[in-house]
């Protein structure tokens, strides 16, 4: 037995990781699918064994060269019972729910469970001394067979599925002219939840094509319970066309933990709480608000902007705080602080030094690093490291690179 | 006499290990090579951005120290290759002269900016980290120049807005705003009473200025759209001095119009945009206006590009060819193929095979079952303009070829996978069908030792870690691989991208499956030669 594959648009057969493939001459079989080979006196299934036995068939009929083709004389669309007698069955049985109905699974049962389980029944009361040969003999059978039931269990959920899709496909194909409110309330009656997702590709695609109201035919989705569909495409399709501006106002909200993310289109976005208008595509802070996530136009410097205005503005009517009451001993805080000292250190390192806020002894490594960090820019990191070590605590390399992780979004080059 | 791969790569390998050099992964263009200077190779390689380890300032304050360090002879051998370093170190080697008081050294480093940067000269003398950082740290307040010399720098200032085209002015006019307002600078005269109007006002001062245009008719554009009514808008642009891209897209943005939309004169607006797009920028937007290029517009486009690119002679980047080609969807390629990118293809072959002077011919080697058709383009591309033979791998042996051309390349670039496989098995045979990576190392590495060995070779065998390879690199001068290192000393790697698309592991065993995507190593093939004779050149 093998695989039907394309390849150059022609269908082949490959008997062998790494080897050629072998294509077929006259009547093509469909691709995907399985075929079973018949090629008399073949002593194995490997593909030196088989391309041998192709060219010896070839040039007894008369054809110079070396020919793999595989004449329709060779070959047959495969049936199930061909896992009972070919060389290399048992290779197949996991992909048979793939090549066969639920039907032909039936009849195989019917054809070959009984007759199996009597021969079962006998080896098993054979007296002990006979009774491993006999079950023995019966192994390959027992693997094929048994294995080809349990893809007919596998194959059980498929057809479902498919008979399923059929039928939401009609209903479907009966929606007539669009009417996104229509169409959304058959998307949300339908059973399969891949038609569904196409139909809603599709209502998203209506929807941009003729400037439809996209917040009136979000809010009915999610009316009908159509936002717990994972729906990438609709999304993508949505995205570049929506607005999303703020609708929170007059609420504190404490940034200290705002992560900056770049911003997605989805359901969780659009039913999200947001402060300011936020952007798909472009960076925004996420925060938590009321056990709820929030959404906040800007990126991480809003947080140092913030944090020199003494840890509070008011923006797009709402008063954002970073460091407040409850964040300022988190380690998102300090990691602002991690980024200034570093970055100070780097550029003016007799700023960092001033931000111990006391007269240090000559003798103390802040004092030699930054003596020394005038001359030779290696010691300005180590100026840094001992300027993070006494003002926030945490290891420097740590805290660095959390602070990377904390502006996923910043990463923009000016190359 | 050049110091050649070997002698680079030694360099590099010696100023590592002295700490004088970043290793790769810091480096913005990843070349182990050095001239033997640090200060050039960083000038170089050395972009002053976040890396793998270093933040942004990090690499500043390193840059900027190299810089303070530099003798009068090495910044007088930089001025002379200014068009060779990276736009931050010509800055930074600008400010060190501004400093020094060298104002024709300082000129020799601004004339080769972009105008965009020339422009921020005085932003990165007052306050540096507003035009060399991005984020919160553009506010970050410190100087690397310590006097900035205010009077002197206003009047350098008046020198570069006298010589600064309107385009220039006009796209940067927030640049020119950041950069007056830090030198509290006084416009004299009416030009740049107007330049100061377009930065700071509504720019209706710039009307009666010739020399500003298309400042002006930008003004006047922009007030014909207040009213949204795009036909008063194209009554103004008919027939004026075309308005930089950038302005007229933010314009039409600014108006809610799009081009992908319904305005009642949106076939206009879409000419005018091809129209006033500059090549570059043409490449850039291919993919964002491929559903509405008409067959005029490609090759409007095209000529456009061609002009700029064979006729002018301007330097667009092979890469960004390829990757707008490879951006466009499929049925916008098959019309840009023949108008666009096969003269573009045959132009590239003929620079970069200057790039490789004798002796040749130049030699690729490749699987015969998994040719990557980029690598295979580069190959054709080349052959097209220098002697090349083609050394294709197979499981057992390995075919030396020298009749594929670029004509027989160029048909498939815009082929279905079902057409690009029936075309190798057409030219290839039952190999083309085989799915492994197992080579003939044997087979191969005699193919190598018959190669001059000065002669350049360029390997792309993915999956493979041979010593008999390596043997056999190891007395060749000039070896480019698409894929990683052999180690060889005159080897280079140019570019890699494996992704692991699945991996098992445990303690004695793993499976792994990895795919492969070396599209860019063909396409910074180019980059690598430039800056490889580059290196020579200061070495």
């Amino acid at each position: 037995m093998a695989f039907v594959q394309e390849f150059a648009g022609k269908p082949v057969i490959r008997l062998q990781w790494g080897k050629e493939a072998l294509f077929f001459d006259g009547k093509q079989p469909v691709a995907p699918s399985l075929v079973t080979l018949d090629l008399p006196g073949l002593k194995g299934t490997g593909h030196t064994t088989v391309s041998d036995w192709l060219i010896a068939y070839h040039q007894q009929r008369g054809k110079s060269g070396e020919h793999t083709d595989i004449a329709e004389a060779l070959w047959r669309v495969s049936v199930l019972d061909d896992i009972l007698d070919t060389r290399n069955g048992s290779d197949f049985v996991w992909h048979l729910s793939t090549y066969f109905t639920l039907g032909e699974f039936a009849d195989f049962a019917v054809k070959h469970g009984p007759s199996l389980i009597g021969d079962l029944r006998a080896a098993i009361e054979l007296a002990r001394k006979q009774r491993a040969s006999a079950l023995r003999k019966l192994d390959k059978r027992v693997e094929r067979v048994g294995g080809a039931l349990y893809a007919g269990t596998r194959r059980l959920p498929f057809e479902i599925n498919e008979l399923e899709m059929a039928e939401d496909r009609e209903a479907v194909a009966q929606l007539g002219a669009f009417d996104a409110m229509r169409w959304i309330d058959v998307c949300a009656s339908l059973k399969n939840d891949t038609v569904k997702r196409e139909l809603l590709d599709k209502i998203a695609a209506e929807l941009v094509a003729s400037g439809g109201d996209l917040p009136a035919a979000l809010s009915r989705m999610i009316e009908r319970k159509l936002d717990d569909l994972y729906a990438p495409e609709l999304w993508k399709l949505l995205g570049p066309h929506l607005q999303l501006p703020g609708n929170l106002t007059g609420e504190a909200i404490d940034l200290t933990k705002a992560r900056e993310v770049t911003v997605t289109a989805s359901w969780h976005v659009w039913t999200a709480k947001r402060v300011g208008p936020i952007k798909i595509g472009r960076a925004a802070l996420m925060a938590t608000y009321d056990k709820e996530l929030v959404y906040v136009r800007g990126e991480r410097k809003l947080l140092h902007s913030i944090r020199a205005r003494g840890g509070s503005i008011q923006r797009w009517g709402n008063t954002l705080v970073v460091g407040g009451r409850k964040g300022e001993n988190t380690v998102q805080a300090k990691l602002l602080e991690v980024e200034r000292i570093d970055t100070l250190a780097q550029v003016d390192p007799k700023s960092a030094a001033r931000l111990v806020g006391e007269a240090l002894p000559d003798a103390h490594p802040i004092t030699t690093a930054l003596a020394r960090a005038h001359a030779d820019p290696t010691w300005r990191r180590i100026l840094a490291d001992l300027l993070i070590e006494r003002l926030v605590g945490i290891d420097a390399d740590v805290a660095r690179r959390l602070a990377r992780a904390q502006a996923g979004s910043n990463r923009r080059s000016r190359f | 006499m050049t110091a050649g791969i070997k002698e680079l790569k030694r360099r590099y390998r010696e100023n590592l290990a002295l700490g004088r050099a970043l290793p790769t992964h810091d480096l913005g263009v990843p070349l182990p090579l050095s001239t033997g200077n640090p200060l050039f190779d960083a000038a170089m390689t050395e972009k002053l951005a976040t890396t793998t380890t270093l933040d942004a300032p990090q690499h500043i304050a390193r840059a900027w120290d190299l810089v303070k360090r530099a003798s009068s002879a090495e910044r007088a051998q930089l001025a002379e290759h200014a068009d060779a370093l990276l736009n931050d170190w010509k800055l930074l080697l600008a400010l060190r002269a501004w400093e020094l008081g060298a104002l024709d050294e300082l000129r020799g480093f601004i004339r080769a900016l972009p105008w965009g940067w020339k422009l921020a000269f005085p932003t990165c003398v007052i306050s540096p980290g507003a035009q060399l950082f991005t984020g919160w740290r553009k506010r970050v307040a410190f100087r690397l120049v310590d006097d900035p010399k205010f009077d002197e720098l206003r009047t350098y200032y008046h020198e570069l807005l006298a010589a600064a085209p309107g385009t220039a002015l006009l796209k940067y006019r927030s640049t020119v705003q950041q950069a007056m307002a830090l030198l509290h600078y006084r416009p004299d005269g009416a030009r740049e009473t107007a330049i100061h109007d377009l930065a700071f006002a509504r720019g209706d001062a710039v009307a009666g200025e010739a020399s500003l245009e298309p400042a002006a008719t930008y003004v006047r554009a922009r007030d014909a759209l207040k009213s949204g009514d795009s036909t008063k808008l194209l009554a103004v642009l008919e027939g004026g001095p075309a308005l930089p891209i950038t302005s007229y897209m933010g314009l039409l943005g600014s108006s809610g119009i799009k081009l992908g939309g319904k305005d009642p004169n949106v076939q206009a607006l879409r000419d005018y945009a091809v129209h006033c797009a500059t090549p570059v920028e043409s490449l850039l937007r291919m993919k964002e206006w491929s559903p509405w290029l008409t067959d005029a517009h490609v090759a409007q486009l095209s000529t456009k590009i061609r002009h700029a690119v064979i006729e002018r002679g301007f330097d667009i980047p092979f890469a960004k060819v390829i990757k707008a080609f490879l951006a466009a969807p499929q049925p916008l390629r098959k019309r840009i193929r023949d108008p666009l990118l096969v003269p573009l293809l045959r132009h590239f072959g003929a620079r970069v095979a200057k790039l490789l002077p004798p002796p040749g011919p130049i030699t690729f080697v490749m699987p015969v079952n998994v040719v990557h058709l980029m690598s295979f383009l580069l190959y054709a591309v080349l052959a097209a303009a220098a002697p090349a033979r083609l050394v294709l791998v197979k499981k057992r042996g390995a075919i030396v070829k020298t009749d594929f051309g670029l004509d027989q390349v160029i048909e498939h670039l815009t082929d279905e996978r079902a057409d690009l496989e029936r075309w190798l098995l057409a030219e290839l045979g039952g190999t083309s069908t085989v799915q492994d990576y197992t080579y003939d190392t044997r087979a191969l590495v005699k193919a190598i030792d018959k190669i001059d060995p000065a002669a350049p070779l360029v390997l792309d065998l993915p999956f493979i870690d041979s010593m008999d390879i390596l043997t056999a690199l190891l007395p060749r001068e000039r070896v480019f691989n698409l894929n990683t290192a052999f180690g060889a000393p005159g080897e280079i790697c140019v570019a890699y991208e494996y992704y692991q698309q699945f991996a098992l592991i445990d303690k004695g065993w793993s499976y792994r499956v990895w795919s492969r995507w070396s599209d860019a190593a063909a396409s910074r093939f180019a980059e690598l030669l430039e800056r490889l004779g580059q290196f020579e050149r200061l070495a």
